[in-house]
């Protein structure tokens, strides 16, 4: 998917929208949403209505009281049976791939994908949305249209951000016109976030795929630049989708979640992934870590630490296994569950350091991280792991990684916009003539530095 | 800017509407922002063209300063086979790696009418005929978008694979697009590279010879053709006679498998009307030797230091027994 044909398509959407009447508005926003996801492989359409019409019926049926779990089981597992079937099958059955409709999305070092693009995050929506009219947060919604069009929202649809039906569906369905306010915060974002994907997340990936190509060959350096390139490759582009979900969520006068809070400059672990991939550690706090806790504090006897450790491990292995079935995203979740709970058994002022220490901190931090995201990014756990060897033994590289000068301007335009938003948060462009003077200056360092063969955005392969 | 990174911080934007956000204001702020791009694009683009042409990023501008008789042209195997000092005071390299014939027409079509090229070394990959506009180096040919895009029929060979991009190509800046801080940092300090040569320097570990009889047979691809027609005209309005070489591969001779049988006759009839000399299927059994000796090789498919040069004196040879 350029960004090219799908930034103008959000303007012209959001153009359009401005000037139809409320019922042709969100036909129109409703048709787009399934025409973008369509035009990437129209085969994805029934997954994605089926997806929302086992949220839409299921709602139906689960309102009705006293609740019935047994039901609400019943429709979580038919919701999740698509992302299963796609994320899970193929892992143990070879050959799938040819009886299902494969993304025809292309990632890069990546290889093929076999899940339809952004499955998981509308799948996770629609758990949601069952699980909260399953314990009466609110009653289901009787308007297909209105539900359809919360759970297939373009701007969102493919990456997130999860959102809730409450957050989304109303004011979606609303047709709260954007105030001029919002219409030039939006373009910024939107400016902001393709200048991050073209001119960062794009060109780092040309850089970071050979070096997972030469895995161990590419030695020390190698090492680095894999692990530490994928680092900020998925930050400029995780982050820089966010931000075009954000600014185009504006363009329709909705707000959307902001993924990303300068999660670099976190002080524990715990604290970063409270500012990376927002809404997911939202919807895993909300639907799996307090729910499974409650029900460990009651079903056993167990000391309260344990408890929380155990919660915590099954959590976060969770989340390993939701990115997939490799041994490389089962350890990725162990190690984040054992670093979180070892944490704990720090010393209170080793965690929460006062003066320069908390620099120290933060580099620490962010060192773990990533050394621990090369798993998301290896193809192998053996590949990951004679790249970390080849980190640890210093060892000689076999070939001719380099990174180039070029790409540092732009890495230093992002750290500086997140230093500046950890530290001075108050400060912000306002004015209109700021602002546009910015989103020009964006638009210019995006097209002159962004990459000829442009990459998708890393998370729809999730 | 740090309000676009931050959750609570863009909430806040939003519900914080400044006094002077005026939907008027806005709507001529967006105006001038778009008339600010439309005349930033064109502006810049002049501007960066003219930088291109005095760049030492652009291979264009190293022939015309290099003002050769002997001009090789190519990929990487003739990049690093054609040793131009060996050849002679005026020869030059112009082989790219990465690049195929595509360029090869482009780097001729460029060429003035009164060029100094009296003689060009066709380093062909028989690929880049049997794959035509899909071969895989065709994608690299937007390296050098900023020319390519001034030529209508370049300018289709790059948007061949996405005819969409022709509309890119409409813009000033964007054919400057991922390269504009090479071509600006090698116009302010060029590197001309004398010869234009840049041997490898590695060699080959040892290897058995390959065995390449199983493998298919390729014909010409329709646009690999119309390439091959685009090197003759380029090369008969210029007056340049067109030597023709397979650059050496480890253990065999490409021009003599006959597997790239009809590649190599569609290049002899596209050809024929040129000043023309064919040396893809030199029978010589200083070539054979050269060619199976690991020493001169870096990997298969390119020739190190000493291979270039041993590669060359044949070369000369060659040119001075059949092309004159």
């Amino acid at each position: 998917m350029s960004l090219l044909y799908y930034v103008p398509g959000i303007l012209l959407a959001a153009m359009l929208a401005a000037i139809l009447p409320p019922t042709a508005r969100r036909w129109l926003l409703l048709l787009t949403s399934l025409g973008f996801y369509g035009q990437l492989n129209c085969l994805f359409l029934p997954v994605l209505l089926g997806v929302i019409a086992v949220g839409f019926i299921g709602a139906l049926l689960l309102e009705k009281r006293p609740p019935r779990t047994w039901l609400c089981a019943i429709f979580v597992v038919a919701a999740l049976g698509p992302l299963l079937v796609y994320k899970y099958l193929p892992v143990w059955l070879d050959g799938l791939d040819h009886y299902l409709p494969v993304s025809s999305l292309d990632f890069g070092g990546y290889g093929a994908v076999l899940v339809p693009a952004g499955l998981s995050f509308f799948t996770f929506q629609v758990l949601s949305y069952l699980i909260d009219v399953h314990r009466g947060a609110y009653p289901a919604d009787r308007n297909p249209v209105r539900f359809a069009l919360f759970i297939s929202f373009f701007p969102q649809l493919l990456a997130g951000p999860i959102e809730r039906y409450q957050a989304l569906a109303k004011p979606l369905w609303d047709n709260r016109r954007p105030t001029p306010d919002m219409v030039m915060s939006g373009l910024l974002l939107i400016a902001y976030g393709v200048f991050l994907k073209e001119a960062i997340g794009d060109r780092l990936g040309g850089i970071v795929d050979p070096a997972y190509l030469a895995a161990g060959s590419g030695g020390a350096r190698g090492a680095v630049i894999g692990f530490l390139g994928f680092t900020l490759q998925l930050l400029a582009d995780f982050g820089g989708y966010s931000l075009i979900a954000v600014g185009a969520g504006r363009l329709f006068g909705v707000e959307l979640i902001n993924n990303f809070k300068q999660p670099f400059f976190a002080e524990t672990l715990t604290e970063f992934w409270q500012r990376w991939h927002i809404s997911l550690t939202r919807w895993i706090g909300d639907y799996i870590y307090r729910p499974l806790g409650r029900f460990i504090v009651r079903s056993t006897s167990w000391p309260r630490g344990m408890k929380e450790n155990v919660t915590a491990f099954i959590t976060w292995t969770t989340i390993g296994i939701w990115h997939g079935a490799e041994a490389t995203f089962v350890l990725f979740g162990a190690i984040q569950a054992s670093l979180i709970v070892g944490q704990k058994a720090l010393p209170h002022g080793w965690l929460k350091p006062q003066g320069a220490w908390r620099y120290l901190n933060m580099l620490v931090v962010f060192a773990v991280v990533v050394i621990s995201f090369g798993l998301i990014r290896a193809n192998t756990l053996p590949q990951y792991l004679d790249m970390l060897w080849a980190l640890i033994t210093l060892r000689p590289s076999q070939t001719g990684l380099s990174v180039g000068g070029s790409i540092w301007p732009a890495i230093a335009v992002m750290l500086i916009v997140e230093g500046v938003a950890r530290f001075k948060p108050q400060w912000r462009p306002d004015g209109v003539w700021t602002r546009a003077a910015l989103i020009f200056i964006l638009i210019v360092a995006a097209v002159l530095l962004g990459d000829e063969d442009g990459r998708n955005f890393i998370y729809f392969r999730f | 800017m740090a309000a676009t990174s931050s959750t609570s911080a863009s909430n806040a934007s939003a519900a914080k509407a400044p006094a002077a956000s005026s939907p008027r204001r806005v709507a001529l702020a967006l105006a001038a922002l778009a008339v600010a791009l439309v005349a930033f694009d064109q502006l810049a683009g002049l501007a960066l063209n003219w930088i291109w042409d005095r760049s030492s990023f652009n291979p264009v501008a190293h022939v015309r300063r290099a003002q050769p008789e002997i001009l090789a042209l190519g990929s990487s195997g003739g990049h690093y086979a054609i040793d131009p000092s060996v050849l002679g005071p005026n020869a030059y390299n112009a082989s790219r790696d990465g690049q195929g014939g595509f360029y090869v027409a482009a780097m001729l079509n460029a060429l003035p009418a009164d060029t100094s090229v009296k003689r060009v070394i066709y380093a062909l990959d028989t690929g880049d005929i049997a794959d035509g506009l899909d071969g895989p180096n065709v994608k690299n040919l937007s390296q050098y978008t900023p020319w390519l895009a001034r030529d209508p029929v370049l300018r289709d060979w790059l948007t061949a694979r996405k005819p969409m991009e022709q509309y890119k190509l409409l813009s000033g800046l964007y054919r400057f697009r991922g390269l504009v801080i090479d071509v600006v940092r090698r116009w302010i300090k060029p590197r001309w590279v004398g010869g234009g040569y840049q041997p490898l320097q590695e060699t080959m570990a040892p290897r058995p010879l390959p065995d390449l009889s199983a493998d298919p047979a390729r014909g010409p691809a329709p646009s690999g053709i119309a390439m091959l027609q685009h090197i003759s005209r380029a090369a008969k309005a210029r007056n340049i006679q067109l030597i023709v070489v397979v650059s050496p591969t480890y253990g065999y001779d490409r021009g003599s498998l006959p597997q790239n049988a009809d590649v190599l006759a569609a290049m002899r009839t596209a050809f024929k009307d040129n000043a023309f000399c064919d040396l893809t299927q030199i029978q010589d059994s200083r070539f054979q030797a050269m060619r199976e000796n690991r020493m001169h090789f870096a990997d298969g498919s390119h020739v190190n230091a000493a291979g270039g040069r041993a590669y060359s004196l044949l070369l000369k040879d060659w040119i001075a027994q059949q092309c004159n």
